[in-house]
């Protein structure tokens, strides 16, 4: 008897939450994790390119102030200890050291990280490839150095697909579908054109991708296979189809269809291409892009009298159209952040410029991100923490990036004009 | 008739031996007590609790030795504080609950508001810890909440940390999850007293609320 009651009482404890103590943490340090990273041992060729690699893959994230390489002190090890103290001193969290072993053609990294305060190492990891995977391999370990630090997936080694634009001397276009490392590196033509390429989208699992091209002299959408080449355009109808995007589960395009006079979203099957009519409006409806879980689109609407992004519920039998843009008269190109706490999109401010704005669905305002005059077509990471978008200087489109933690930056320029940025999903 | 004769006579019977007994327990026939009733000398005592703990075995012999100071002869009396306080006297029996009672209950005063402010301080030193250990996203939206319970062994390290109410916002709710494996351990657990740790500290339940 006594023993029932015992458990009674255990049982009750968790439900009522008896004799828990309730503590509140109010405050937080906004400032990055300051880290500094001795250059990895080895070739020093090849250290100094892995070791620019992954300083430029952490700054960008907007989470770490790396440590000055000149300011760098010798790593003392007592008994195959760290001295910790050293590092204490300068106000470090963290020290990452490496090496890198190349040879029987192979290379491996070899890194670990301590934790100054805990005065002991937290990671100790090793990846591996071969010496032409340099540029891979420095990714992946500066994603392996953001998510000990962080505890969020890294997305040094996802990739980016974009529009090159090139004018030879007769002023001459020629266009190029670019497949290229996140930080704009490591560049591979997938198509060249010299009719426009438009919207590049990625395949969920990052092997296909779908585009818009204008080579048989309408818009069409073709889907490409990264490996092979191999590419087909995914509707035989004779009408103008662009801005494709794709489910989270691969198995629909969401597309623009003119055929009804006017720009409706469509939604097709890839199965069978059975194509499914999700608006049915006057005005112009389009920019679909799929909410993470995939029961949801969002899309640019002219329905109010000016672009605005509105919200369509699939798992409703005839789902009614949302607004969701209520500020100024220019709201368009809008994705989900990744657990659809809030949209990306671009906004037209008061000044009349364009900027990329962020919206979280609890609040009711808007944060406006960039600064400068003419920002489009954002992109959005996939662990949500940074976003690529177009931005125009001195008359030539080029790429631009910012973290939400506060990075912003520019991808090294390629030749002639660059646009229309995407990002793939997570590639591991 | 006969048979109520025969009662009477044992209840006459078992009257006298129980007043004979209550007699002699309250003193009559001890002559050398028995001018002493009232408590003539001041009583050091003992409280033990049926959870002894160092902590109240070292506190409580202070308060009355002051009284005691002046006599020579003290007797050491030991309180239950269980059902019915039973006293134990070596030297008489005398009757002093009502002084037990008040003594008992300052005791428990002083000893509740001496765990609560030590409760308090130990729950900052966790808020304190957390807190520097804690790096807060930027760009996130307002007024976010994001609660953990956290299982903490005896030796201060942190055995589980479970999101109980997630924040909505996957950075927020990680960079609260990391502060905790950050900390680790709370290196000032060995110092909290084993009943208290075992009462007050061995789940706990923090919330991030920067608002």
């Amino acid at each position: 008897m006594k023993k029932n009651l015992v458990l009674v009482a255990l049982l009750l404890v968790p439900v009522m939450g008896y004799g828990e103590l309730f503590l509140e943490i109010t405050k937080g340090s906004e400032d990055p994790y300051k880290v500094a990273m001795i250059p990895f041992e080895g070739n020093s060729k090849v250290s100094k390119q892995v070791n620019n690699i992954m300083r430029n893959d952490l700054i960008r994230t907007g989470e770490f102030s790396i440590l000055d390489e000149e300011l760098l002190l010798p790593v003392k090890m007592i008994d195959d200890e760290l001295v910790f103290s050293d590092w204490k001193l300068l106000g470090m969290d963290y020290l990452v050291t490496g090496k890198i072993v190349n040879e029987n053609n192979s290379l491996d990294i070899n890194y670990e990280i301590y934790d100054i305060h805990k005065k002991r190492k937290v990671r100790s990891s090793k990846v591996f490839g071969i010496p032409n995977q340099i540029r891979q391999l420095a990714h992946y370990t500066s994603d392996g150095i953001y998510e000990s630090i962080t505890g969020i997936k890294g997305i040094a080694a996802t990739r980016l697909l974009y529009v090159n634009e090139i004018k030879d001397s007769q002023l001459i276009s020629r266009y190029k579908l670019m497949l290229a490392d996140s930080d704009g590196a490591n560049e591979k033509i997938l198509l060249s054109s010299s009719e426009p390429i438009i919207s590049p989208s990625w395949s969920p699992d990052g092997k296909r991708v779908a585009y818009v091209s204008f080579e048989t002299g309408i818009a069409k959408v073709f889907i490409q296979e990264i490996a092979s080449g191999k590419r087909e355009a995914v509707l035989s109808k004779d009408t103008q189809i662009s801005s494709p995007s794709w489910s989270p589960d691969g198995k629909y395009l969401s597309l623009t269809l003119y055929q009804d006079g006017n720009a409706e979203i469509y939604i097709l099957r890839l199965r069978d291409r059975t194509l499914t009519r999700m608006t049915n409006q006057f005005a112009i409806d389009t920019e679909s892009s799929w909410s993470p879980r995939g029961n949801k689109i969002l899309f640019t609407s002219g329905r109010s009298g000016s672009p605005q992004i509105y919200e369509l519920d699939l798992r409703k039998l005839n789902p009614k159209a949302k607004r969701i843009s209520f500020e100024g008269t220019y709201n368009a190109k809008a994705s989900y952040l990744p657990n659809e706490e809030g949209i990306i999109f671009v906004h037209r401010s008061n000044d009349g410029l364009f900027h990329i704005a962020l919206k979280y669905k609890k609040e009711n305002f808007i944060r406006v991100l960039t600064e400068a005059k003419m920002d489009e077509s954002p992109s959005v990471a996939p662990n949500g923490n940074m976003v690529i978008y177009g931005i125009r200087e001195e008359n030539l489109s080029m790429l631009a990036g910012f973290s939400l933690s506060g990075a912003k930056f520019k991808l090294p320029a390629s030749n002639g004009e660059v646009r229309e940025p995407a990002w793939s999903n997570f590639l591991r | 008739m006969i048979a109520n004769h025969r009662y009477l006579q044992a209840s006459l019977f078992s009257f006298c031996i129980h007043a004979a007994l209550f007699l002699y327990i309250y003193g009559t026939f001890d002559s050398n007590t028995s001018q002493k009733l009232l408590i003539s000398q001041p009583l050091q005592i003992e409280l033990r609790f049926d959870l002894p703990s160092p902590d109240i075995k070292k506190q409580t012999p202070t308060a009355p030795k002051a009284i005691a100071a002046p006599v020579e002869k003290t007797s050491q009396n030991i309180v239950y504080s269980k059902a019915t306080d039973v006293i134990q006297t070596k030297q008489n029996n005398a009757l002093i609950e009502s002084s037990i009672a008040n003594l008992l209950s300052e005791e428990s005063e002083i000893e509740a508001d001496r765990e609560n402010q030590e409760i308090s301080m130990y729950a900052q030193k966790i808020i304190t810890t957390i807190e520097n250990a804690w790096m807060k996203p930027k760009n996130i939206p307002k007024d976010l909440v994001a609660n953990l319970r956290l299982k903490i062994r005896s030796s201060g390290r942190i055995a589980g940390a479970e999101l109980i109410k997630s924040s909505g916002n996957i950075r927020f709710d990680n960079s609260a999850l990391q502060a905790v494996r950050r900390v680790e351990t709370f290196s000032f657990f060995n110092s909290i007293p084993k009943n208290l740790y075992d009462r007050e500290f061995q789940i706990i339940a923090i919330s991030f609320n920067p608002s």
